[in-house]
């Protein structure tokens, strides 16, 4: 099968059934006084369609790792319902896996025993996802040192064994949690190409959809179909933008024209857009005491 | 503030400080002499008893102490070749080998459970908490009439003694290691719907075998005292029976043999524990 092909395949069909469905979702954690709950994201709304990759941008404490944390079950959705395949979700599932935001591998196992923890847990750790297993070893580069310990490997191999762990289950729902944000900034860009040659190879099913949060805006314009970007806590969705730049595509649609220009409209979202300005002077006119406390509860 | 110190002292090149070498950075290359050796701590460690054993030899021979109540390394070792060449230390041996070897199955039979039940639900480990710490800080040779009013003065008795005073590092120790579990442990095992049953024994205890370890070595140390302790005050056999008795009857030589066999098991316990811990949790070990 040929890359083109499988990119075609990989594109945003709006004709497909939709994988994720979140309607008027608020989450909310508990706060640092008894009983008291601070508001992390407000009446969260999207659609994500099967096969679609989806990069969530925020500024930090916004919210968005709450959400994926709520996507994998592993946070209480305290309004709204979060439907994947149709299904409202109830705690974790096989068919959702989270890459961490820091590697949380068992330092007690090698690479090859922390990569299918993931299908030994959910007790199908049959022949074939044994040689999954391998095969993902390869795919993510670590071939040579599969029996290595995890406290001998570095920053950038520990990642990519916290995301082979999370590909061998084979979700259908692929959950990346700033996967890279603690890399150092080349380790980062490799990663990130290498993210997006396995996205649009065979190595990843064509029906998996992936939710991506992050809060380096190159990084969301490189792997996205789509951007979602949440405003500042408590977080909700300010813009969607669909990223039409062609796949497959390669590290040298970084430095294109285009590239620039959806990085640029996704800063505006963040920071610059009139209506988002326009919502924060309004919370700041309200009176200033209380914005400073909402500001002072925020994570 | 101590960041803010020691930013100044290292960026000032001026005299080290606390009287080390001059930079930490060029001891890199040149190890000491420690550590250039093989198995430098072993020989080095042979070095220091031996030294301590000659100084001894010297005491006694130049009359600086009485060997009558002191006796001397040579006269030990000829008492050690002579008790084991007629068999007479045997019967000590295994009766103190039996009631540690019985203690310590119990110990970690009944410790590491209880220490993992009692780091995982809350309301237990508040009930028991003010138990264990009593139990822990107060001597248990106080205990000891009581328990041969309870147990009679057989072996049970010191069987009991011996796993009153080793299992409450291990209880403690586990309930430890149970507590302080990584939190990301727990959630890689939630995200991928780990069960019950494989979350004890593919994170829990794996997790926790650091501390276990620590509680291991801890509870064997203080069951040999227990063991000795408890022969001390009932038993007619024994190796803390035996030293004592040889002791009464002014026999020094054979006392000290007895202080040595004692010793070298002791040594071989901890060594045996040692070589566990390399092997199981070798993970954990700072480089």
């Amino acid at each position: 099968m040929s890359e083109l092909a499988d990119a075609e395949a990989k594109s945003p069909a709006p004709k497909r059934s939709p994988s994720l469905e979140v309607e008027h979702v608020s989450l909310g954690y508990p706060g640092r006084r008894r009983g008291e709950q601070v508001l992390a994201c407000r009446d969260l709304n999207m659609t994500v369609h099967q096969g679609e990759f989806v990069m969530l941008v925020g500024p930090s404490g916004c919210g968005k790792s709450t959400f994926l944390e709520a996507l994998a079950g592993l946070v209480h959705v305290g309004a709204g319902e979060i439907r994947v395949d149709g299904r409202p979700i109830d705690g974790p599932a096989k068919d959702r896996s989270l890459v961490f935001q820091s590697p949380s591998l068992f330092p007690w196992r090698d690479v090859y025993g922390n990569v299918i923890f993931g299908c030994q847990a959910q007790g199908r750790l049959d022949a074939a996802a044994k040689a999954r297993a391998e095969a993902v070893i390869k795919l993510v580069g670590l071939g040579d040192v599969a029996h290595r310990r995890a406290r001998e490997l570095s920053g950038g191999m520990k990642q990519r064994v916290n995301l082979a762990r999370a590909l061998v289950t084979e979700p259908s729902l692929l959950l990346l949690d700033e996967p890279f944000g603690a890399l150092d900034a080349q380790t980062r860009e490799v990663m990130q190409d290498e993210l997006v040659r396995m996205w649009q190879g065979s190595a990843i099913e064509s029906s998996t959809t992936a939710v991506f949060v992050t809060h380096d805006v190159a990084e969301a314009v490189l792997m996205a179909d789509r951007v979602l970007v949440f405003s500042k806590s408590p977080g909700t969705i300010i813009d969607d933008i669909p990223v039409s730049l062609g796949r497959p595509r390669t590290a040298a649609v970084r430095s294109s024209r285009e590239f620039m220009a959806y990085h640029d409209r996704i800063l505006d979202a963040l920071y610059g857009r009139p209506t988002y300005r326009a919502e924060g002077v309004e919370v700041a006119s309200t009176g200033s005491p209380r914005s400073t406390r909402s500001e002072v509860s925020a994570p | 503030m101590t960041t803010a110190i020691s930013d100044v002292t290292s960026s000032d090149p001026g005299p080290p400080v606390g009287g080390g070498s001059a930079d930490p950075v060029l001891s890199f290359g040149s190890p000491g002499i420690g550590q250039r050796i093989p198995h430098a701590s072993l020989l080095f460690g042979t070095v220091g008893v031996l030294l301590l054993l000659v100084a001894w030899q010297v005491c006694a021979v130049t009359g600086v102490v009485d060997i009558h109540i002191s006796s001397d390394p040579t006269q030990v070792l000829r008492q050690d070749i002579h008790l084991f060449s007629t068999g007479a230390i045997w019967a000590p041996i295994g009766t103190t080998a039996t009631e540690v070897g019985w203690a310590l199955a119990i110990i970690i039979l009944a410790g590491i459970p209880l220490g993992i039940v009692l780091g995982r639900f809350a309301m237990l480990r508040q009930m028991a908490d003010p138990i264990v710490s009593i139990l822990n800080s107060v001597p248990y040779v106080l205990f000891l009439p009581l328990i041969i009013f309870w147990f009679g003065l057989g072996e049970r008795s010191r069987v009991v003694v011996v796993i009153w005073a080793g299992i409450l590092p291990l209880i403690i120790n586990t309930q430890a290691g149970v507590r302080n579990i990584d939190r990301d442990y727990l959630r890689v095992g939630t995200v991928f719907s780990v069960s019950r049953l494989r979350f004890f024994t593919s994170i829990l205890i794996p997790a926790a075998m650091p501390f276990i370890l620590t509680g291991l070595r801890l509870a064997v140390a203080r069951a040999l005292v227990g063991a000795i302790v408890v022969e001390f005050f009932l038993s007619a056999n024994g190796l803390g029976y035996f030293v004592q008795n040889a002791t009464s009857n002014f026999e020094m030589s054979t006392a000290m043999a007895g202080i040595v066999v004692m010793a070298v098991a002791a040594l071989l316990l901890t060594r045996l524990i040692g070589a566990v811990e390399r092997r199981v949790i070798s993970w954990s070990q700072a480089q």
